[in-house]
């Protein structure tokens, strides 16, 4: 319902096997589909609905429904993608079958990592070609910022998902889990593979791999820490891992999580690469200027995008520059007068500095415009609310709207 | 206007011959004659039997150019022989043939009529010495100030009938001296209307005439004749061209034969040169006026804008073109003494005062008619019509126009005339030279309206300030100098209510003319009564782009067969700007969107803020041509920036709408509390 103070942590949600990240919106007016379109478009899926799909692909997403987004998803041609990456050779047939149900499985079950409900919203649509694209992002207000790009292909005059790319995070899905299935594949082997005098080393190796790989399908993050501090130097220096334990962690506290993003910077910062990424890293240690420069860079890769206005907007307010973040927001609202979460994170600066009588206003705005259903005791139950909900003006708005 | 005397005759003559009569003055009987036709002239038979189905209201069955140009002394004078003859299928026909007219120049011309027959049913009527005949001065440019000497005879036969033939052939005895002992010329091949048998024959006693056919090729056929060369060209069943219009002078359609003794610009240079040569210098008149211009102006740059405005406005334009002052200039001191010069005359006046100066100045020769066009046809100095100068000045080169009126600024700021190709007499490069290898802006106009709304309920204020420069501005400095500022505004009502229901002027038009930046603004002020419409709670209103629906227009043919004319480089840019009475909102693409075309840059872009939506668009022409490779592309786009000339802005009536005013009043809190001024 309200704003969390996002910027203390950006990015939390994955869409899949732990590496798809996301919380985002856009300026549209209300882009989750209602449940008639939802059932149009599941009927019709062809080429001429790219725009429906897409409003679907970001339903599905905000309601962690696995089931519906998999049906979406063309398996055979995200496999064959990751397949082709292998040697003919590296499997038997029945091993291929194998690996290929493993896969299957792994898509199915963890194409969204999250099961929070998190707005999701559709940025853009586009067709070059025959390919057909939806930038999708997660909403501000959920705790988390991602965006990801799907690819779709028209297969038998239905427009099917064959791969997805996380813009935050920079990873394509298929190069992943193409670059993660050869590691395992590789570790597996590598007691057979090595020299007789490495054997021990490569043994040890073998084990913590694999440890920090079930560390990860545990799920608890001090175990996933553990194990990473304990992973060979040559899985350190890939980002696939650290971007996974970094799927984990954000839930933690912040010197857990200035850790894991410092292991990112200092492996990985240098390279151009995760400039969104590492604006938590440079909110944590105040340097507001890279955090800005990070966005800015950002922005002009995604696009015009209100969520990020807001994001800029509230750098201002963690330097203290309250007017610039205020005349941002309004920007943003004048801009794109349709996007709520505006709504909701200047209500959250009002109260929290002190303009109930505004806050109110902000309050009236989304009940009375867009009809916003406040729910009893939404703001009494939360502390942060606690000193507004004393104010005359919450007192005298609550009466009037009850 | 400097002319080619005797190009412009014939030319007229089958021009009235294929378009009909035109206005006639007063009345000169003088270098009129009826004999017979010489006997170098061959009897050219034509068809009278065959269909006329291509035709019109006219059957042209022949028209026949024979000229004896003889160089040698004491030969007899240059002749020119017409015949021509044509069958009347209509009363169409008949009533833009019941006289025919033949221009010459009796200064230096004879017209001998050799024959008028109306042949009906197979008879013939010979008509010529009974023929009623008024000598006509016309002076068809009398208008632009220009006295040429050349007149008409009209001859208004009687008893004239649908389905009759007129027959009817003239010799034209005499040149215009100032072309002395060389030949050259130009002969149509084709027209707008059929033509049954077309002929061209040329005796000479010259070794050195040239010919080269344009638009189509011929080459003319050679022989001996009474101990002259003969060049002959014959075509039959000549068919029309259909003139696209629309088009620069070099992608006419029409085809053409040149011929000239000229062997190239250079020895058409040389004789300019010779008429230019030996005039101004000594002029204590011409030396003070320098003198004084220099003393008033601040910077050599001053001086030539100075010494350009002063033969612009101080001397009057009068164009006594009479006998070999068609293409003479006159003295710089005689034009300054009598206040008054045509081209040539205005060129030289203001080249000399250049040259006074140490400035480097040459009168240059050009082509109005034939602009780019001038390299297709042979040299000669028939191609020029008009005079200019060119100044060479620390490195760059201006070409001034004495004959302009109404300029101002600096000479970086000058409006100007590309005419392609100029001949610039005396100068080290003697041969044509191109003008502008890249032209520059011609005219650039800037336009911002306002309209200003103080509620949905009452009439809006829309305010239009409109700024020019270059040719634009000279257009605009005309206008407000030769109308009454009501005319004007009547003129701008006009305009505006094509538009907008209900426009009234709230005040005159005003203006402010730079004379130092060449820069003329105007501003308008106007109410709409009937600007908003309303239904349930939606507001919209029409937004009209106007500025570039002068400029950029669908060509009136569209299958055609030449390049389509844009015109010369401009830029236009335009700011639209509606301030809403209160605060709406307004969902917009703000993205600028550009339509590019070779020939052609559109840019538009809207944005909204402040309660004020501002629609901005520039408009750059690259190319004075649209070839025809691109032309459905510019249709294309064309279309596309159309829509951005109308279109509708809709907004949900406040009032109407529940929790707006909150949100209002949320945006104006937001304002206090940053500052407001925030960018």
């Amino acid at each position: 319902m309200s704003s969390t103070q996002v910027l203390k942590k950006l990015l939390v949600i994955a869409v899949t096997a732990g590496l798809l990240v996301g919380c985002a919106s856009n300026q549209t007016v209300n882009t989750e589909p209602d449940s008639q379109s939802v059932s149009q478009a599941s009927e019709q899926n062809s080429t001429s609905d790219l725009e429906t799909i897409c409003n679907v692909i970001a339903y599905d997403l905000g309601e962690s429904d696995h089931q519906s987004l998999y049906e979406k998803v063309d398996s055979d041609i995200i496999l064959s993608r990751i397949l082709d990456t292998f040697d003919e050779d590296s499997f038997s047939n029945q091993e291929f079958q194998k690996f290929k149900q493993r896969l299957d499985g792994l898509i199915r079950s963890k194409i969204i990592l999250r099961s929070d409900k998190v707005r999701w919203d559709v940025v853009r649509s586009g067709v070059v070609n025959d390919r057909y694209t939806c930038l999708v992002r997660s909403s501000l207000l959920g705790g988390g910022v991602s965006y990801v790009e799907f690819e779709l292909r028209n297969v038998d005059g239905r427009l099917r998902i064959v791969d997805w790319n996380d813009l935050v995070r920079e990873v394509r899905m298929t190069d992943m889990f193409s670059e993660l299935f050869h590691d395992i594949y590789e570790m597996a082997d590598a007691h057979i593979m090595a020299m007789p005098y490495q054997v021990t080393t490569v043994v040890k190796q073998q084990k913590r791999y694999f440890e920090y790989l079930a560390a990860i399908r545990s799920g608890d993050p001090n175990q996933m820490l553990v194990a990473y501090d304990k992973l060979p130097l040559r899985f350190k220096n890939k980002p696939l891992y650290a971007l996974a334990l970094l799927n984990y962690i954000t839930d933690m506290d912040d010197p857990r999580y200035y850790k894991v993003l410092s292991n990112i910077k200092k492996r990985f910062g240098g390279t151009g690469r995760y400039d969104f990424l590492l604006i938590d890293y440079y909110l944590l240690t105040h340097e507001y200027d890279s955090a800005k420069s990070s966005l800015d860079r950002f922005k002009k890769r995604i696009g015009e995008d209100p969520l990020l206005d807001l994001l800029l907007a509230e750098l201002d307010n963690k330097q203290g520059n309250k007017q610039k973040f205020y005349a941002k927001c309004l920007q943003v609202m004048n801009n794109n007068p349709n996007y709520l979460d505006t709504y909701w994170y200047v209500f959250d600066q009002l109260v929290a500095d002190g303009y109930y009588d505004d806050a109110v206003l902000v309050l009236n705005v989304l009940a009375n415009l867009f009809e916003y259903t406040f729910y009893d005791d939404a703001f009494e139950s939360d502390v942060k609310y606690r000193e507004f909900t004393k104010s005359t003006a919450f007192k005298g708005w609550k009466a009037g709207s009850g | 206007m400097l002319k080619s005397k005797m190009l412009v005759a014939w030319k007229c003559a089958v021009i009235f011959f294929l378009a009909g009569p035109v206005v006639q003055a007063g009345v000169n009987s003088n270098g009129y004659v009826v004999d017979s036709t010489p006997n170098w002239v061959v009897e050219r038979p034509y068809d009278t039997s065959g269909s006329a189905m291509n035709a019109q209201a006219v059957q042209y069955l022949l028209v026949d150019q024979q000229h004896r140009l003889l160089s040698k002394v004491g030969k007899r004078p240059s002749q020119y022989f017409y015949r021509f003859a044509m069958r009347l299928l209509n009363r169409a026909g008949l009533s833009s043939n019941s006289q025919l007219e033949i221009s010459f120049n009796p200064a230096y011309q004879t017209l001998h009529l050799h024959s008028l027959k109306i042949i009906r049913n197979g008879v013939a009527r010979e008509l010529a010495s009974s023929v009623y005949v008024r000598m006509v001065q016309q002076e068809e440019q009398l208008s632009l100030d220009i006295h040429d000497g050349v007149v008409t005879a009209v001859l208004i036969p009687e008893d004239i009938r649908v389905g009759d033939i007129i027959d009817y052939s003239y010799t034209i005895e005499g040149r215009n001296p100032i072309f002395g002992a060389k030949y050259f010329g130009a002969s149509r091949l084709d027209f707008s209307a059929p033509v049954d048998k077309l002929g061209l024959r040329i005796l000479t006693d010259s070794k050195k005439f040239k010919f080269q056919s344009v638009g189509v090729e011929l080459e003319p056929e050679q022989h001996r004749f009474q101990g002259l060369t003969e060049y002959t060209l014959l075509r039959n069943d000549v068919p029309k061209v259909i003139d696209d219009g629309e088009t620069s002078p070099e992608y006419s359609p029409f085809s053409w034969i040149d011929y000239s003794e000229y062997t190239n610009w250079k020895a058409v240079n040389e004789w300019a040169a010779e008429l230019y040569a030996g005039v101004g210098f000594d002029s204590e008149e011409v030396v003070a006026l320098s003198r004084k211009l220099r003393r008033q102006s601040n910077s050599w740059e001053d001086y030539i804008t100075q010494a350009l405005f002063f033969v612009q406005n101080e001397i009057r334009y009068l164009g006594l073109e009479l006998g070999e002052n068609s293409h003479r200039p006159r003295a710089p001191t005689e034009v300054l003494n009598k206040r008054y010069g045509d081209c040539k005359d205005k060129s030289l006046l203001l080249a000399t005062l250049l040259k006074l100066q140490g400035i480097q100045a040459w009168p240059a020769l050009v082509s109005t008619n034939s602009r780019y066009g001038i390299t297709r046809g042979l040299p000669s100095p028939g191609a020029f019509d008009h005079v200019i100068t060119l100044v060479e000045f620390r490195g760059k080169r201006y070409w001034l126009d004495g004959t302009r009126m109404y300029q101002a600024g600096g000479l970086a700021d000058l409006g100007y005339s590309d005419y392609g190709f100029a001949l610039v007499v005396g100068h080290r490069d003697a041969s044509l030279q191109q003008m502008y290898p890249e032209p520059p802006l011609a005219s650039r106009v800037d336009i911002i309206e306002e309209i200003i709304a103080t509620n949905f309920n009452e009439p809006v204020i829309l305010k239009v300030k409109s700024e020019y420069h270059r040719n634009a501005a000279e257009v605009q400095r005309y206008q407000f100098q030769n109308l009454s500022l009501d005319a004007i505004n009547r003129n701008f009502l006009e305009y505006y209510g094509r538009f907008y229901d209900g426009i009234k002027a709230v005040e005159l038009p005003s203006y402010e003319d730079d004379t130092t930046g060449n820069r003329f603004t105007i501003h308008e002020v106007y109410q709409i009564d009937d600007f908003w419409n309303k239904k349930d709670s939606l507001i919209y209103n029409k937004v009209y782009n106007l500025s570039y629906i002068q400029v950029l227009k669908t060509p009136k043919v569209q299958q055609r067969t030449t390049p389509y004319r844009l015109g010369s480089p401009r830029q236009i840019t335009s700011i639209f700007q509606l301030h809403y009475p209160k605060d709406v909102t307004l969902n917009l693409e703000e993205k600028p969107i550009t339509i590019e075309h070779p020939a052609l840059r559109y840019v538009y872009q809207d944005q909204f803020e402040d309660d004020v939506y501002t629609h901005t668009s520039s408009l750059v022409l690259k190319q004075k041509d649209v070839a025809l490779t691109d032309l459905d592309k510019y249709l294309l786009s064309l279309k596309e920036i159309r829509k951005d000339w109308e279109y509708t802005l809709t907004v949900v009536n406040p009032e109407s709408v529940p929790g707006y005013s909150d949100l209002q009043k949320l945006k104006a809190r937001l304002k206090v509390i940053s500052g407001i001024d925030y960018e």
